[in-house]
């Protein structure tokens, strides 16, 4: 290797460098339309977007703040039943029914965090656990609100798009996606704040981060507020594409599990990492619940807990730090590298 | 009145088993300080286990319990040593879903080799009872509830009387101490994880003359668990016997004021209320258990 | 000028099961100090700074910040208001990088990211930890994390900052180091400090005034000299009131 390098081609290949798989990625989900072969592809491409909007969201509070819910599916079927009971019952757009929705998420992550922040670690755990099963019970009970156990059926109109009905999947994709980037420059944007370096200390070192003038209590309501409306804005999307909800699908605890799993084998300490293990396991489950029928479809949860533990037990920080040491590794010497002049030098 | 005498009395049957079903998860946490989440399941596996017994053999599940305990206590070994050890010095995600991780694998194998039926025993004692006064007492409540009392004795001694239970309980006291005194902790790891999820089984049997088992029913008890686990202390043998009444005793009469959908509303809401009782102070045991002096000298967190 | 009493415990208690861990301390700091604070093990130095710092707030007892009262504040309001401890035990964030660490305590100050980045950066150049700053915290040794803690404290700007035991694992031209270093930091930005340590010649070097704590009590406060040769203090220390004290 040659000399280096002058500093200003240097930082400008480094910000080159840094910037390409931003670029890629992009291109990637903008682009899926274009190199997907078919419809059904597109969709699953929609639930990998969707998917990633809900692992990013649980990631704000599960990967920065150390905070596991195991309840997160309460802000997703908040966010669904809203967008459908205002839109059913009120007639109101679906468009402006998912902001509703994404700000009741809020609103309830503020009473949730003030009940259950005093506990911490296992406590606030169970908690979760124990809120969305009341979440459940209760949309079951009171049906004359929330039509009990039938569910909601968002009536089928076809083509109307102020009312959020497409005849064909790719506007549905179109917005999954424009969700996902939304999501996805959210996490970027609270890890690079003051609030990311205060989670990322409050998840280090509780004492320390006291010690430095850390509010525990706001920071992570902080936190969950963002993630609660994260959540929920994909829970009103879930409840406009697949049109019937009801509290089996959106109170489950499978689906909060999902969340948490994703965002896990991904990369909890990431901003992206969440999207990451979105795009690695939904195709998966897609792929075994279609070969895996009848009585053999419980293998797929059982291959998703054993991917779960294998990722716990050899590689608890997830595929997306060890893929960013990768490509920085790689990418140095393209940055530092000098370029060969015409006398062969370097 | 009657009717609420009688459910009090239902739910301190009732409650007993709680209580059993929860000292495997109390041991497990006391001494590895990890939650089981996967202890529901262990608990459904007793249930089959007693199951089969009965359909293969005839085997009443009062007998077989013991054996499926021990059978499914050494599944918990194996468990322990494969899943749950290398993360017991692992952060709190980590051990929160490893055994989440346990619960999906137990829980949904089972589906694929059970289906999704509902199974049940039928014993010649199932649907007697016996008078007391003007209630009647079930019988297979009865037996679950005797069942209970005498696993708990067998602990007690286990735990007082023998060089391992002391050794297990110092462990649970001061790990560091233990480990100074020789103690291997992996052994006490093994032992405990073993013997909490056979204990859970061996109620999982107990239980089974009067419910129906299906892959799912680790997951309906598992909130009772962790709310009989929270009010009796999280560490204590004897505050989860008493968390186990209290439990049971408050889903019992709730039934009575309560339309049965909601029965599970009240406990999960006990739960919140244990939990907000205990505050984040995890030594301590909650307000209702210091002041009925339920300290046991077991599994005192120092 | 008037000197203004910085720090202010008074009648401080703390109980911890069945020990009295603080008995009624009472004790004053003025602006701009450097006060010892030395005790047998277990005469309850840390369980003081705990309970003025708001980690673990006294049963008994005030405790006034210029003049205010703090008793009972949480930590990081504590720490807002100008007044921060480093740990016996050092308390660093492991998984994060040298920088960050620094930064979790520049925020408290700066308007910005980047302003808080550059307060970081003096911080670690005083502290001589500006090499690799990028690498993890929990890489570091043991006396380059005690500085790194130091230097996170410092960023968030106290006014008051009580030091306990800095110099533990030390070698003699360390020691002299980081003796310079918290008179550089006294003079320099006129922080108070308290500083906790065994070592005596080091103490008695940088603190014209040291409080002798022992089972909860303040018996000694006095010049080094005189505390020296209180016998109540040597009691303390070898349980006979024979010849005076000398360094670990």
């Amino acid at each position: 290797m040659g000399p280096m390098l002058p500093g200003r081609q240097r930082r400008f290949r480094s910000l080159a460098v840094r910037l390409a798989p931003l670029a890629l990625g992009l291109a990637l989900v903008l682009g899926a339309p274009g190199y997907l072969p078919d419809q059904f592809y597109l969709r699953v491409a929609t639930f990998i977007c969707f998917y990633g909007v809900l692992a990013l969201g649980w990631n704000l509070i599960g990967g920065y703040a150390d905070q596991l819910s195991l309840g997160h599916a309460v802000f997703f079927a908040i966010g669904a039943y809203a967008t459908a009971l205002l839109q059913v019952d009120l007639g109101l757009t679906p468009w402006v029914g998912v902001v509703l929705a994404t700000a009741l998420g809020g609103l309830s992550a503020l009473a949730f965090g003030l009940l259950t922040f005093r506990w911490s670690g296992t406590y606030f755990t169970l908690a979760t656990l124990a809120l969305l099963e009341i979440g459940g019970i209760c949309a079951t009970y009171f049906r004359s609100v929330t039509r009990g156990s039938s569910g909601i059926s968002i009536p089928i109109l076809r083509d109307s798009p102020a009312m959020m009905q497409f005849d064909s999947p790719l506007p549905y994709y179109y917005l999954a996606a424009a969700m996902l980037l939304g999501s996805l420059l959210v996490s970027w944007l609270v890890l690079t704040s003051k609030l990311g370096y205060r989670l990322r200390a409050i998840r280090a070192n509780r004492e320390a981060a006291q010690l430095a003038g850390v509010n525990l209590f706001r920071s992570k309501l902080a936190a969950l507020v963002i993630s609660a409306s994260l959540v929920a804005a994909a829970g009103g999307f879930y409840a406009e594409y697949i049109q019937f909800i009801d509290p089996d699908s959106t109170f489950s605890l499978q689906l909060a599990v999902n969340m948490a799993l994703f965002a896990i084998v991904g990369g909890v300490s990431t901003w992206w990492g969440p999207a990451l293990g979105a795009a690695i396991m939904v195709p998966i489950t897609q792929y075994t619940s279609m070969q895996l029928t009848g009585r053999l479809a419980p293998l797929g949860e059982v291959g998703l807990g054993l991917i779960l533990i294998t990722v716990i037990l050899l590689r608890p920080q997830g595929v997306a730090p060890a893929l960013a040491a990768f490509w920085t590794a790689v990418s140095r010497r393209f940055v530092e590298r000098s370029v060969p002049d015409a006398r062969g030098v370097g | 009145m009657l009717g609420l005498a009688q459910a009090v009395l239902n739910g301190l049957l009732i409650g007993g088993v709680y209580g059993l079903i929860t000292i495997g998860l109390t041991l497990v946490f006391g001494v590895m300080k990890v939650v089981n989440f996967a202890q529901g399941e262990f608990l459904m596996l007793g249930m089959f286990g007693a199951y089969f017994a009965w359909r293969l053999f005839g085997l009443d599940p009062a007998v077989s319990a013991l054996g499926i305990g021990l059978i499914v206590g050494l599944l918990g070994v194996l468990v322990e040593r494969v899943v749950i050890e290398p993360i017991v010095h692992a952060t709190h995600l980590s051990q929160i879903f490893a055994t989440v991780g346990v619960s999906l694998i137990l829980l949904n194998g089972a589906a694929v080799v059970f289906g999704n039926d509902y199974y049940s025993v039928h014993t010649a004692y199932q649907t007697s009872t016996l008078a007391l006064g003007e209630l009647r007492l079930s019988v297979p409540n009865l037996i679950s509830f005797g069942w209970a009392v005498i696993m708990v004795i067998v602990l007690q001694v286990f735990l007082f009387y023998t060089d391992v239970g002391r050794a297990l309980r110092a462990t649970a006291q001061n790990r560091d101490a233990a480990i100074l005194m020789g103690i291997d902790p992996r052994r006490m790891f093994m032992m405990a994880f073993g013997i909490g999820v056979g204990l859970t089984a061996v109620a999982g049997a107990v239980i089974l003359p009067y419910t129906t088992v299906t892959p799912q029913s680790g997951q309906q008890y598992i909130v009772i668990m962790f709310t009989v686990m929270v009010l009796g202390g999280l560490t204590s043998i004897r505050g989860t016997l008493a968390g186990g009444l209290v439990v049971g005793v408050v889903q019992s009469v709730s039934t009575v004021f309560l339309p049965t959908s909601l029965e599970n509303l009240v406990v999960f809401l006990v739960f919140l209320a244990a939990l907000a009782l205990t505050r984040s102070d995890r030594t301590r045991p909650s307000w209702p258990m210091r002041a009925l002096r339920l300290r046991s000298r077991a599994f005192r967190q120092s | 000028m008037t000197v203004t009493t910085a720090l202010e415990c008074r009648g401080l208690i703390q109980r911890f099961g069945g020990v009295q861990a603080l008995n009624e301390v009472t004790f004053e700091l003025q602006a701009g100090c450097i006060v010892g604070l030395i005790g047998p093990n277990g005469a309850g130095k840390s369980t003081l700074f705990n309970a003025v710092v708001g980690l673990a707030p006294p049963l008994g007892g005030e405790v006034l910040l210029w003049g205010r009262r703090i008793t009972g504040l949480p930590a990081h309001v504590v720490c807002r208001l100008g007044l921060t401890k480093t740990s016996q035990k050092v308390q660093v964030f492991g998984d994060m990088s040298v920088i960050d660490n620094v930064m979790v305590g520049a925020i408290l100050r700066a308007r910005s990211i980047a302003e808080a980045r550059q307060l970081a950066l003096t911080e670690l150049q005083l502290l001589e930890l500006d090499g690799d700053i990028n690498l993890p915290a929990s890489s570091l040794t043991l006396v380059d994390r005690t500085r790194l803690e130091l230097a996170r404290a410092l960023s968030s700007q106290p006014r008051i900052l009580l030091v306990d035991e800095l110099m533990a694992g030390l070698n003699a031209v360390e020691i002299a180091q980081t003796l310079t270093l918290l008179k550089d930091i006294n003079r320099q930005r006129g922080t108070t400090l308290l500083v906790i340590e065994h070592n005596m010649a080091a103490i008695t070097s940088i603190c014209p005034r040291i409080l002798v704590l022992v089972d909860g009590r303040i018996i000694a406060d006095a010049t080094p000299h005189d505390v020296s040769h209180n016998p109540a203090v040597i009691e303390a220390y070898l349980g006979v009131p024979e010849s005076a004290i000398t360094d670990d």
